[in-house]
């Protein structure tokens, strides 16, 4: 497995210092604020934990989906195998619905298309 | 004359400190978001095409694809590949995490009428949908960084720029720092040049000094313990000899 390297861990944050996070906190915060209409106002430390509670999300999805790859005896991680991961998890269920929808066509032409009419 | 003010690391460092602090979190697009050619969302629809998502960018829905999937690199072995679609489906999950998690915190905080969502917020709302197992790392997580930033007040912003000045300056003087200009006239201490144990003259005035290059005697010498060095050590003014009223 590709381990990052002392200096180039630190500066993805695994080391745990403050400084350059794995993931934007502008666009955590941007994304928190999309979620409700009266999301006002957020601490300056709820983006930097988010930003390693995304790593941790990301790390078990990655985990769980790539269990069922192998099933599969294959190498390359499938978007079916994403799905079957958040079937098989209880606290994924909130992403059912999002990852059980049709793909996004690139083109827009094809009837219900667009997946925000659904729900 | 212009001094750096008394106690010369007080200068607009501190401030610039301060501002890149600010800069780091706030919602201005910032140098740590990288352009990532490879996400489809930045590169098509910038207006955000499809029906329903109004004016809102692709771009802005999702954390950038480059680091989630070096995130996912961590857990697969080298030799395994990630579809396309399997990368996008990942951000899209992780985008609806984080509104998720957020939209818990903020029912709460607004059955108890606080206006801001606190970290202490994030990990309830973990805890109350299920990710247990991530409060215990991610308290671990905010502690530490919590111990990193409480040293970073402004009082040691300040101690941290003096002593960054004070290592970039040569001078053996001991005390404040010159940086700026003279140091503040008191007796015995004299300006960068002229190391103070080997100056033979008395008490001068180092603003006046520093203004006309120029020392002037105010007294009889004060015989320093290496008095026997009575040559003037600043050569360097073009040759004017400061000791020429001393010399009987």
């Amino acid at each position: 497995m590709r381990q990052p390297g002392m200096y180039s861990g630190m500066l993805s944050g695994l080391s745990g210092k403050t400084g350059p996070h794995s993931l934007p906190l502008a666009r955590i915060k941007k994304i928190m604020k999309k979620s409700g209409d009266d999301v006002k106002m957020i601490s300056g430390e709820a983006p930097i934990v988010f930003s390693k509670a995304c790593e941790l999300f990301i790390e078990e999805l990655t985990r769980r989906s790539w269990t069922t790859t192998m099933q599969g005896k294959r190498r390359t991680l499938h978007k079916d195998d994403v799905v079957s991961a958040v079937v098989a998890t209880d606290i994924f269920d909130f992403l059912v619905n999002l990852v059980s929808e049709p793909p996004n066509a690139a083109d827009e032409d094809a009837p219900g298309g667009t997946s925000d009419t659904e729900h | 004359m212009v001094f750096g003010g008394v106690g010369g690391p007080d200068f607009d460092g501190m401030a610039c400190m301060q501002a890149m602090e600010v800069c780091q979190n706030s919602s201005l697009p910032p140098a740590d978001e990288p352009i990532d050619n490879n996400d489809r969302r930045t590169t098509e629809r910038p207006g955000g095409g499809h029906g329903g998502r109004g004016g809102v960018r692709e771009q802005d829905r999702y954390m950038p694809i480059a680091n989630v999937i070096r995130i996912m690199r961590r857990i697969l072995p080298p030799h395994a590949k990630i579809s396309d679609d399997a990368k996008e489906t990942i951000q899209e999950c992780l985008s609806e995490y984080i509104s998720f998690i957020t939209g818990e915190a903020n029912d709460r905080c607004r059955q108890e009428q606080r206006k801001t969502i606190t970290a202490e917020d994030i990990l309830w709302a973990m805890g109350k949908l299920g990710f247990d197992d991530y409060i215990e790392p991610l308290t671990i997580y905010l502690n530490r960084n919590r111990e990193i930033e409480g040293g970073r007040t402004s009082n040691s912003l300040r101690r941290e720029a003096f002593y960054l000045n004070k290592r970039g300056n040569a001078s053996n003087t001991g005390g404040m720092d010159y940086y700026y200009g003279p140091p503040p006239p008191t007796l015995g201490m004299l300006p960068p040049c002229a190391p103070p144990h080997h100056q033979a003259v008395g008490y001068v005035d180092p603003s006046a000094a520093a203004a006309m290059g120029t020392y002037y005697g105010v007294g009889p010498s004060t015989g320093s313990s290496s008095s026997s060095d009575n040559s003037p050590p600043q050569a360097t003014l073009a040759g004017f000899d400061p000791f020429t009223p001393f010399k009987y």
